[in-house]
């Protein structure tokens, strides 16, 4: 199946030999975002707000340079360095999601990549009405 | 949809509960594949590169039984327990993917299920 791999500029190299994202057929896998800037840099040492709106953001970026909007993600996975951040992480997937209610799995892991993170979450959408591209 | 299930002879299999591949559909799904011999023990303990280099020969061991290749992964979802196997396993993936460019998650766990491996790789293919 013709895969389209989606790596919007905004946000900084994947790192070979990966994407930000791939869409295939009308299946997009948005790979872990960290909240980084396109420089890579992590943004907002011990906010988990201001991580968790950045992973967002990169998230948003990479559903629409497939074609995605929010509302088309059918799971979103959330990895976390400390539980005490899942209330941070709430608020802000409100924000991002609105009334739009994915399926949902959190778990806490020992280390988050790259170093400084104190979460990541990758997100699988698809879209509703299949097209050719 | 009638599923196929996949368990090359040579890859080890802790218990009989599992299959290797999973094809339903165009979709091929793969289990967490770790670094071990044929009968169970971990590969070069301490070795990432040997770890890395075992878990993706063995993941083509199901991938060659399904009919299918490493340009057709879409998803990468990677176990590792400690940072530092992670460049070391982009190292040795940018050799088997070439020019695929899949997603990628990596996360780090304190232990996997084999014990002394240092990584573990699921991968998710959509097949022509």
């Amino acid at each position: 199946m013709a895969k389209q791999f989606l790596n919007p500029a905004v946000l900084g190299a994947a790192g070979a030999p990966f994407s930000q994202g791939v869409r295939s057929g009308d299946t997009i896998w948005v790979s872990a975002q960290a909240g980084q800037d396109a420089q890579g840099s992590v943004v907002g040492a011990n906010d988990p707000m201001a991580q968790c709106r950045a992973i967002f953001e990169r998230v948003g970026a990479v559903l629409a340079a497939g074609g995605a909007a929010p509302s088309d993600v059918v799971i979103v996975r959330g990895f976390l360095k400390r539980r005490q951040d899942i209330q941070a992480t709430w608020q802000v997937r409100k924000e991002f999601f609105g009334d739009h209610r994915p399926a949902s799995t959190t778990f806490m892991v020992s280390d988050v990549e790259p170093e400084g993170a104190l979460m990541s979450f990758e997100v699988v959408a698809t879209l509703d009405e299949p097209s050719e591209r | 949809m009638a599923k196929q299930f996949y368990n090359p002879p040579d890859v080890f299999s802790p218990v009989n509960i599992y299959s290797h591949g999973v094809l339903a559909g165009r979709t091929l799904t793969l289990a967490g594949q770790a670094p071990l011999h044929e009968d169970g023990t971990v590969v070069a303990r301490d070795d990432p590169e040997a770890q890395c280099r075992r878990v993706f020969a063995d993941l083509k061991k199901t991938l060659d039984m399904a009919g299918a290749t490493f340009a057709s992964v879409v998803y990468v979802r990677a176990y590792i327990t400690r940072r530092s196997v992670l460049p070391v396993l982009r190292r040795v993936a940018s050799e088997i993917f070439a020019d695929n460019r899949p997603a990628f998650t990596p996360l780090i766990v304190p232990s996997v299920r084999a014990e002394g491996a240092l990584v573990e790789v699921e991968l998710v293919l959509e097949l022509d």
